[in-house]
């Protein structure tokens, strides 16, 4: 079978082998080269961070006569790499030296430019520089990337606009803020308590307030970080003609007033245990000894977290006693109601 | 006689060719997938701050006879860096002294919690809470396994996501925070994994990696290419097209809820964290609901890999068999209505080259031995053939070092480079066939039946520092 060597299928074989051994020599090559490559650039950064974060440290202290020459795109990323890790964890006078150094020696259109022209990872850098540094004239193009697709890149545009100015900007960013569900909530949240409630509640509250259910379930948390005595009764008002549970129960969260015991005492006997559950919780804090009938009916619900809520509430009700709780144990005739109240005792204990 | 050889040379030449050159589209795949995670790695060292409405965690730890080491692996976990999470150990019937380790070292005390079963399970024996740390529960239970005892934890489990370990998987402090990322940017997310690499070399000190190395030991370090070539950028591949079809039960990230509603781990399978995600993927497109599940190409787990051809054996053949069982079961995903990238692409993908694979693999070097062992084929012609599979391997392997080069950069000298090399390419004669001559027994079991075991996952720990975990 000798001459099978001249087939078809063998000389395919053997030039697949020969590409692919092409193709093997071909990537150990790239991957000498890119490590030499990485190597060279990484000697050269650190010789480069070693030169100048000395100069920002000392620029953090006050006016420094020391030039920045003109750098390479690369070197300027690696600089506001530098400059922008020192102002996330300065504030006050020492920031504002470190933007005072910046804007005497980084043009801020070279930045910006960086933010238009670069790969993603110095885009980014420039971003965040641009947000720290308060720059004005950032404003327009961060607000244009603030519509890009890339959550990252617009999630950070979003943020350096609220760093530049928040008065000005927030109530411009609430909408896209309300409707983009790749800016993680909790993220948002976190930067929006930040910003603090005075910055954040104007432009939260002075809208009209109906939002559709996504646009709610991201509003609301948000929300909660606001002044309350304003939030609250704007709130109360909407709440009356929600029907959505899922929003419902996120908005009983907000229910924390004697006068909302009545909504809550309504939300107890909803078809969805998600309300259920939230009235509970909202009893558990502003109810007191009227309300306590209501959540040892929660106890036999037919979901365990509900029972759950509601033992937790009856626990903390303004004026429960371990006696009062041992009596409902005692009195109960439902096994799960004795058993999830024992439970939430003992956890509590 | 000559017709049917050449087409078996066909088959042999085009199968080789097919799988590898699959492997390197997922390769190229899994750079799209990199690009924005390593993007966002320039500003990945700023201080993080918690909102405070992270979605909170429950880590759940199936443990069975791990007396040894249960006490410093949860201790490790408690120092993960989370803003809200619990532990749940569930001892599954252990025979050793696991649950008396866990009473001692972390004061359990008997705790009278209400169990709500949301999944069928094996009973419940007890449930211990921690004097000493608020957020670790142990509960007790009767020997099913470890998708039983996954099981009771997810019933158990109080927050609305819950991350699957493995009692000897090392993270890093801040695996879970980088894990759940995707549930915060995607609503859509029902599960997240995350890449799990190999610990034999590193430094391992108070259960989190401290140094990474490779092993001195050959075998641990062909995994290495191995897990690079397969379970890293083949992954990621998948992720890019929302097509992950395992997340790796050593690590992963669910929603509670989804979990629940497709029914839990399956009791009795050997590939439990397959089959869930391919049945999480046949359920929800077969009811038409949006879902995503991400994968996080970053190292965030590290576990030991077996160092004896014993255990590794045993591995693989349990691997073999669990992904056929997954694929088997759900079959109805492949090439469904609604099947998208999972059931058009990764679902076939895996059928013919992972299920089948090693039986197209094994028997085909094996008829190129019989045709030159009887003269029906030229040695030059022998040559000619495994030349190409090898080069086919060869370049595979390097490809993936390629990815690892432009990404990760984990091992830095050029002395781990050169041994990375060496066994891309030493891994191509014997140990590939050798793993797919295992892969056939596991594939082989499966056919006939043979009774289900976990086996004997023989840890030596030797990366550990001795001061450490």
């Amino acid at each position: 079978m000798r001459e099978l060597a001249f087939e078809p299928v063998v000389i395919a074989a053997l030039i697949t082998a020969l590409i692919a051994l092409c193709l093997s020599v071909l990537m150990a090559v790239l991957i000498i080269g890119f490590r030499l490559w990485r190597g060279r650039v990484e000697r050269h950064e650190k010789a480069f961070i070693d030169e100048w974060e000395p100069a920002l440290f000392i620029a953090m202290d006050g006016p420094l006569a020391l030039k920045v020459p003109t750098l390479s795109r690369p070197d300027l990323a690696v600089f506001l790499e530098l400059w922008t890790h020192l102002q996330e964890v300065t504030r006050g006078v020492v920031s504002e030296n470190l933007n005072r150094f910046l804007s005497d020696n980084i043009p801020t259109c070279r930045i910006i430019a960086m933010m238009e022209h670069a790969g993603i990872r110095h885009r980014l850098v420039a971003v965040t520089a641009l947000g720290h540094l308060h720059s004005r004239a950032a404003i327009g193009p961060l607000t244009k990337l603030v519509a890009d697709p890339q959550p990252i890149l617009s999630y950070a545009a979003m943020r350096a606009l609220l760093r530049i100015d928040p008065n000005e900007m927030l109530p411009h960013l609430v909408p896209t803020i309300l409707t983009r569900a790749d800016w993680p909530i909790s993220r948002l949240s976190a930067l929006f308590r930040e910003l603090g409630a005075n910055v954040i509640t104007g432009p939260l509250l002075d809208r009209p307030l109906n939002p559709t259910k996504a646009e709610a379930l991201r509003l609301l948390p948000l929300l909660a970080l606001c002044h309350r005595e304003r939030v609250d009764p704007a709130i109360r008002e909407w709440m009356k003609i929600q029907s959505d549970p899922e929003v419902i129960s996120a908005g009983l969260k907000f229910m924390s007033a004697p006068e909302d015991i009545p909504m809550l005492m309504a939300a107890a006997k909803n078809d969805d245990w998600r309300v259920r559950a939230a009235a509970a919780s909202g009893l558990g804090e502003v109810g007191g000894p009227a309300e306590q009938r209501t959540l040892e009916t929660l106890l036999s619900d037919a979901s365990w977290w509900v029972r759950y809520r509601a033992a937790k509430a009856l626990v903390s009700l303004r004026g429960a006693t371990d006696a009062a709780l041992n009596q409902i144990v005692a009195t109960s005739t439902d096994k799960f109601a004795r058993e999830i109240l024992q439970q939430v005792m003992a956890e509590e204990a | 006689m000559s017709l049917f050889v050449e087409t078996v040379q066909w088959v042999f030449l085009v199968y080789f060719v097919a799988i590898n050159m699959g492997y390197f589209s997922l390769n190229i795949l899994a750079i799209m997938s990199l690009k924005r995670s390593i993007a966002g790695r320039a500003l990945a060292n700023l201080p993080q701050t918690y909102s405070g409405i992270e979605p909170g965690i429950s880590i759940l730890v199936p443990a069975y006879n791990e007396e040894a080491t249960i006490t410093t692996s949860i201790q490790s976990l408690l120092q993960v860096d989370y803003p809200e999470f619990e532990v749940v150990v569930v001892n599954d019937g252990s025979k050793d002294g696991t649950l008396q380790a866990l009473i001692r070292d972390f004061e359990l005390r008997p705790f009278p919690e209400v169990f709500w079963a949301q999944l069928k399970t094996q009973p419940v024996r007890g449930i211990y809470r921690s004097t000493k740390y608020q957020n670790l529960r142990v509960i007790d239970k009767e020997n099913g396994g470890k998708a039983d005892a996954l099981n009771v934890g997810i019933s158990a489990a109080k927050f609305p996501l819950f991350c699957a370990i493995d009692a000897d998987s090392i993270l890093q402090r801040d695996s879970l925070r980088r894990v759940v990322d995707p549930f915060l940017e995607d609503p859509l997310t029902i599960a997240s994994g995350g890449t799990v690499r190999i610990a034999n070399g590193c430094e391992v000190r108070g259960g989190f990696l401290t140094k990474i190395d490779l092993p001195t030991d050959p075998l641990a370090l062909l995994q290495i290419v191995e897990y690079l070539r397969a379970f890293l950028f083949g992954r990621m591949g998948w992720a890019a097209i929302n097509a992950v079809l395992i997340i790796s039960g050593a690590f992963g990230v669910f929603k509670k809820d989804a979990v629940i509603e497709a029914g839990g781990y399956a009791s009795g399978s050997l590939g439990e964290d397959m089959e869930l995600v391919v049945r999480m993927h046949r359920l929800f497109r077969e009811r038409n609901k949006p879902y995503a599940i991400h994968f996080i190409a970053d190292p965030i787990c590290w576990t030991e890999a077996p160092e004896s051809l014993k255990v590794l054996k045993s591995q693989r053949v349990r691997w073999q068999r669990g992904l056929a069982e997954s694929l088997f079961a759900h079959r109805s995903l492949c090439f469904s209505r609604n099947g998208g990238t999972p059931g058009w692409i990764a679902f076939p993908f895996m059928t013919i080259f992972e299920w089948w694979g090693p039986l197209l693999e094994v028997a085909g070097y094996a008829f190129m031995f019989y045709l030159v062992s009887v003269g029906h084929i030229s040695f030059e012609v022998f040559l000619i053939f495994m030349a190409m599979a090898f080069t086919l391997g060869f370049m595979l392997s390097l490809s993936a070092l390629l990815l690892e080069e432009l990404t990760f950069h984990l091992y830095p000298r050029f002395s781990q480079l050169g041994r990375l090399v060496l066994i891309a390419m030493l891994e191509n004669f014997g140990f590939r066939q050798l793993v797919s001559v295992w892969r056939l027994i596991g594939l082989v079991q499966w056919m006939f039946g043979a009774k289900a075991s976990w086996g004997n996952m023989t840890r030596s720990g030797s990366w550990q520092s001795p001061g450490g975990r």
